[in-house]
């Protein structure tokens, strides 16, 4: 046996250790914890979005990392693949851009000849991120030299919230109307570039198909093979709808005035 | 009463007692035996690799390929090494909350990975690998980089 004072020292010493070590392992438990909890949420509900929320920004609230990332598409310096570089521009009362693309007339001036009487030999410059394709064909020569349609507004603004307006609910109907108007008329309508509502249920956040032309292309296409009334939004595997939602826009088209729409080729 | 050697040393015992029980509790709750298995959800333990989980279960590879498929060596000693490495260090920033989202893998894990798409797409991997003599430019992450999430 020892003696009481040398053992109350072990004691004393063993105590404080227990209650050290006590102590980390409750704070390394409260964290756990914490972080648990914040996995319960993967988001924080700021705003309640619907069906008429075009604004990416208010989807932002709920979603800032992924709105950060739509954000970047302004970037014209770090691009993946090189593609577009800033060029100064001075503004004017008709187009307010500061910064353009570069010219892909000036790099190779025999565009200009092969495509003359063709609106783009006025105005083709490499494209810019998604923030930009607005702004960029509202702005572009080319609409100085053929008067553009609405019908260009499907690709180029986030649609579905004004095709729905318009159309009296109706996205089809919507669609077919914006077509008619004039691009100035069209542009009117519409406030923001493609945006989180084009391929985004505002309520699940499940992925969705918004243009009515490649609902009906795909219909259609589906058709010849023996398959009636293909919708992609209710039996599109999620992996096809990856890319569904890229190609309702990123698609080969042409314009006919004898139809509304627009025809996928 | 006279407190004895043996009086301090229960009150020993009951400290490390509570602290051990702490400890185990602490574990259990973590879901601490998890890393011992191959079930992807470990990984899913911190919420930082959602976004990788999510990914994974919708991606081709989900059929194949578990998360430690590609992420650890092929060979137990390798495995075991390579989770207790990384076991500790995740741990360690995703607890104190000091990592840059983001994130990246790291160098090394890189290198695993790749070994382990040699490993499983050996007859194609050794066919090109053959022509070039194994290039080091020929690195199938570059082209291939989000094919497991």
């Amino acid at each position: 046996m020892q003696k009481p004072h040398k053992t109350y020292k072990t004691f004393f010493a063993a105590g404080v250790a227990a209650a050290i070590a006590a102590v980390a392992v409750l704070a390394l438990l409260v964290n756990i914890i914490e972080r648990k909890t914040e996995a319960k949420n993967p988001f924080f509900r700021v705003v309640d979005l619907d069906d008429t929320v075009s604004d990416p920004a208010v989807w932002g609230k709920n979603f800032p990392l992924q709105y950060d990332g739509y954000k970047r598409t302004v970037d014209m310096v770090r691009t993946r693949f090189g593609g577009s570089e800033a060029t100064p521009r001075t503004p004017t009362q008709a187009d307010p851009r500061s910064v353009v693309a570069q010219s892909r007339l000036d790099e190779d001036p025999r565009l200009k000849t092969m495509w003359a009487g063709y609106a783009f030999s006025k105005d083709f410059r490499e494209e810019r991120g998604h923030a930009f394709m607005l702004e960029d064909q509202t702005y572009t020569e080319r609409q100085k030299a053929v008067a553009q349609p609405g019908a260009c507004m499907s690709c180029h603004a986030s649609t579905y919230a004004a095709h729905k307006k318009l159309g009296g609910g109706d996205l089809l109907k919507g669609f077919e109307a914006m077509n008619k108007l004039s691009y100035p008329e069209a542009r009117k309508l519409v406030d923001h570039p493609v945006s989180c509502i084009d391929c985004h249920d505002p309520k699940t956040m499940d992925l969705r198909i918004t243009r009515p032309a490649f609902l009906e292309g795909m219909r259609n296409l589906k058709e010849s093979s023996g398959i009636k009334d293909y919708d992609p939004n209710k039996t599109a595997t999620r992996q096809e709808m990856r890319s569904f939602v890229c190609g309702q826009c990123h698609v080969e088209y042409c314009m006919s005035s004898a139809i509304s729409g627009i025809l996928l080729a | 009463m006279k407190v004895t050697g043996r009086h301090a040393w229960y009150a020993v015992a009951v400290y490390l007692g509570v602290a051990l029980g702490v400890s185990i509790y602490t574990f259990v709750y973590a879901k601490g035996y998890s890393y011992l298995t191959n079930d992807p959800r470990a990984c899913l333990n911190c919420h930082v690799m959602k976004e990788q989980y999510d990914g994974w279960v919708k991606a081709p590879h989900r059929n194949v390929a578990a998360c430690n498929d590609c992420h650890t060596p092929h060979n137990l000693i390798g495995k075991f090494a390579t989770k207790a490495n990384n076991g500790f260090w995740h741990s360690y920033y995703f607890t104190t909350q000091t990592y840059a989202e983001p994130i990246r893998i790291t160098a090394r894990n890189r290198r695993i990975a790749l070994n382990n798409c040699r490993s499983c797409h050996a007859a194609v991997t050794d066919a090109i690998d053959g022509i070039h003599q194994g290039s080091g430019r020929l690195d199938c992450l570059r082209c291939h980089q989000n094919v497991g999430h």
